[in-house]
């Protein structure tokens, strides 16, 4: 079965063999094969003249490329093939009356060829037929070519008599001139030789010159004879050789585009011309001779291809036969509304028979009930490919609805799968979102995305986080305006949210922190003042809130109290002042004796306590 | 009995030798307290004065009277810092004064009054220059 395998894995690569794809319609993971790679056998001189181009079929199994002639597949790509499928399932079925005849015509020919009926007439007749056929637009002007190659062959074939006619001339000619060289070399010795022995010898010298004379342009003229008919017998050769290569080729070529009955056909006529029994496959021993050791790993050894043209004939047999079962089982599947297994029969069937009877006689209605199916599958299948997995997994709902034995288990093992995965993601994107961890942050939402790039989660995720970045963005724009303008006040009424925002700064936490003290210490100032002021003390509220204002000049509540226990305590406060002012100048006795009074104002004076202490120990230090 | 009632003094000149003799010792009184206060002939300070701006007061000498507040300090080399209650009107004034380290046997207290000799040094501070308890 090597044999099939190889034709079979041919088959499906010739059914999108048509449609070569340039390097850039490459998936991007998998590069373009090196040009060492992709033609393992690439010298020119080597190949010049190969079958069907100048180079062998190359896959390579890692990037799944086949490169062929110059031109490069993706072998998984099957979206060529999957548009070919449902053009074939739209059309209508070929059973119109010129359809009808071109069958009719066919299945004559094949009879006319038929080793029962094979005659020089029916020959003729069959070939005759050819043409015909060929107008029929479905056959592709193959019928047209095959009666080239027929042709070809006859004037190949009349080349060939004319150079057996010269050659018997020639062999005439050759006889002629043997007898004319033996009769010249026995005249050669007439009449007597003298007694003289100087002289007898002096005559056979004389009559051996004149024979030699007689025979040289006779034997000249047989050497001239023998070459040409030697050259005559290797000229025919090589052209009967030739005209059997070239049919051959066009054999193997229908057989590779999967035209199977116009093989048998050509099978036909090939047994017919060449009437000598050699039904060797010679394309094959050409096209072995050149294969590498990675193609045969990928294709099977080519020199195990069909040697003779009956294995060929007995696979295109065996291909038709393929067709007709796959297409009977479609059509039982389809009356089990078992659609899945009805399309993929189908169009396995198709990928084979694409042109065969079984295939193009199959109605439309019967293709349009797959056809819904089909379309679906493709577009989960395209849903897939590009990741879009909340539609694959509407699609599947869609496809188990329409098809009893439609197996969702991989698309939704995809599905599920990329949703579990990308939601780990995302919730790490999150994690890292809160922690501040901006590289963990992309890298997990992109490896989201690429999981899942239309995952409506995804969306919602990094809306969320991006809103979440700006709302801070935004906190900490306040946050270094207030702190510039030294509105620590709003700041700490906003505590919360600065808090928040500059949790992950720590240069602006520091600030934060410096703030909310100072702001904590005026408000404990103010705090403190209050109670005193109840208590009428206010010298007392005055000095705590003086004490807050040293550290917090710009606060307005405390210059707003510090305004108002000034006019309470208006003597206790000028005294404190002008004491500070004299220690500003300098003017230590008198600074002395101001703070002495604002404590006499007020005992219990820390700001007199303290001036008092600091200026006496200037005056008592040596 | 009428007789030695006839003798009596009248009142009015009882009343008249009394106030004179009170006269008398208020002046004695007025005139020996005088005499008692040893810097009498020195300007005293006015505490307003010092208060307002002691730079403009150095190199002066005052005398003071007044009680001793507190005590502010003391330095081996430089002496005692008080601060000293002095009453201007009807409003005490805490006036500091430096009492230097000459004065190291004085005992000085809080509550004690003393009339001072002061001079504004260097510093625009009161420094004692002689002081007696008054």
């Amino acid at each position: 079965m090597r044999e099939f395998r190889f034709l079979f894995l041919t088959l499906a690569l010739s059914s999108v063999s048509a449609w070569p794809q340039s390097p850039d319609s490459l998936p991007a993971d998998k590069p373009s094969p090196s040009p060492a790679q992709a033609s393992p056998r690439t010298n020119p001189t080597e190949n010049q003249g190969a079958f069907l181009g100048k180079d062998i079929p190359a896959l390579d199994p890692g990037s799944e490329v086949l490169t062929w002639d110059g031109k490069i597949w993706n072998i998984q790509d099957q979206r060529v093939f999957r548009a070919r499928f449902e053009k074939y399932l739209n059309a209508e079925e070929e059973t119109g009356a010129e359809a009808k005849k071109y069958r009719e015509r066919f299945k004559q020919m094949l009879d006319l060829l038929s080793p029962a009926k094979m005659s020089k007439e029916n020959f003729r007749k069959a070939w005759a037929i050819l043409p015909q056929a060929s107008s029929y637009d479905p056959d592709a002007e193959l019928c047209n070519a095959l009666d080239d190659a027929i042709f070809g062959v006859l004037l190949a074939q009349q080349e060939v008599t004319k150079i057996e006619d010269l050659n018997r001339t020639l062999a005439r000619r050759k006889d002629t001139l043997e007898w004319n060289s033996r009769f010249a070399a026995d005249s050669t010795l007439l009449g007597q030789a003298p007694k003289n022995p100087a002289a007898a010898e002096q005559w056979n010298r004389e009559q051996n010159l004149k024979r030699d004379m007689k025979m040289q342009p006779l034997l000249a003229e047989l050497g001239e004879v023998n070459a040409s008919i030697a050259g005559n017998r290797v000229k025919k050769e090589a052209l009967r050789l030739q005209a059997k290569i070239e049919f051959q080729v066009l054999i193997a070529q229908l057989f590779l585009q999967r035209r199977f009955e116009h093989v048998l056909l050509a099978n036909r006529f090939y047994r017919a011309l060449f009437g000598d029994g050699d039904n060797q496959l010679k394309v094959a021993d050409d096209y072995a001779s050149g294969q590498s050791a990675k193609n045969k790993e990928s294709f099977g050894d080519l020199a195990k291809l069909p040697k003779t043209l009956g294995q060929l004939d007995a696979l295109a047999n065996e291909a038709i036969r393929d067709v007709r079962e796959g297409v009977e089982s479609f059509s039982f599947l389809l009356e089990k509304s078992e659609l899945k297994s009805a399309s993929e029969r189908l169009s396995e069937a198709f990928a084979v028979g694409e042109y065969l009877p079984e295939i193009r006689l199959l109605p439309r209605l019967k293709k349009r009930e797959v056809l819904e199916f089909t379309r679906k599958s493709n577009q989960l299948l395209s849903a897939l490919e590009v990741k879009d997995y909340e539609r694959a997994q509407g699609l599947v709902r869609e496809l188990e609805n329409l098809s009893r034995d439609f197996d969702s288990a991989k698309a939704m093992a995809a599905v599920e799968t990329a949703r579990t995965v990308s939601a780990l993601h995302l919730a790490k994107a999150r994690a890292a979102a809160s922690s501040g961890d901006r590289a963990t942050l992309e890298t997990e939402l992109r490896a989201a995305t690429e999981i899942w790039p239309r995952n409506p989660a995804l969306a919602e995720v990094s809306g969320a986080i991006f809103t979440q970045a700006d709302v801070q963005q935004q906190a900490l724009s306040d946050f270094d305006r207030l702190y510039t303008q030294k509105n620590y006040r709003q700041i700490y009424d906003d505590k919360v949210r600065y808090i928040a925002a500059t949790a992950l700064h720590l240069e602006k936490q520091e600030k934060l922190k410096q703030v909310l003290d100072q702001v904590q210490l005026a408000e404990a100032a103010l705090l403190r003042a209050a109670e005193l002021a109840k208590r009428g003390d206010a010298a007392g509220a005055w000095e705590s809130v003086e004490h807050g204002f040293t550290d917090y000049p710009d606060d307005p509540k405390l210059n707003q109290a510090r305004a108002e226990f000034t006019t309470q305590a208006a003597e206790f406060v000028r005294s404190v002042r002008t004491a500070q002012e004299m220690e500003r100048k300098q003017q230590l006795g008198s600074s002395l004796a101001w703070y002495l009074r604002a404590q006499q104002d007020y005992p219990n004076s820390e700001i007199a306590k303290d001036g008092i202490l600091r200026i006496s120990s200037r005056i008592l230090s040596p | 009995m009428s007789r030695r009632a006839h003798r009596k003094s009248p009142p009015s000149a009882v009343i008249w030798l009394l106030v004179a003799f009170l006269a008398l010792g208020g002046l004695g009184a007025i005139f020996f307290q005088k005499d008692s206060d040893p810097y009498r002939t020195i300007e005293p300070l006015k505490p307003s004065d010092y208060l307002e701006n002691a730079n403009s007061l150095r190199g002066n000498t005052y005398r003071l009277e007044g009680v001793i507040a507190s005590s502010l300090g003391w330095s081996q080399e430089k002496g005692r810092l008080f601060s000293l209650r002095v009453t201007q009107g009807d409003k005490d004034s805490p006036l500091p004064i430096l009492v230097p380290a000459s004065y190291r046997e004085m005992n000085l207290q809080k509550g004690q009054r003393f009339r001072l000799k002061v001079h504004v040094n260097d510093s625009g501070l009161l420094e004692v220059k002689e002081m007696t308890k008054s």
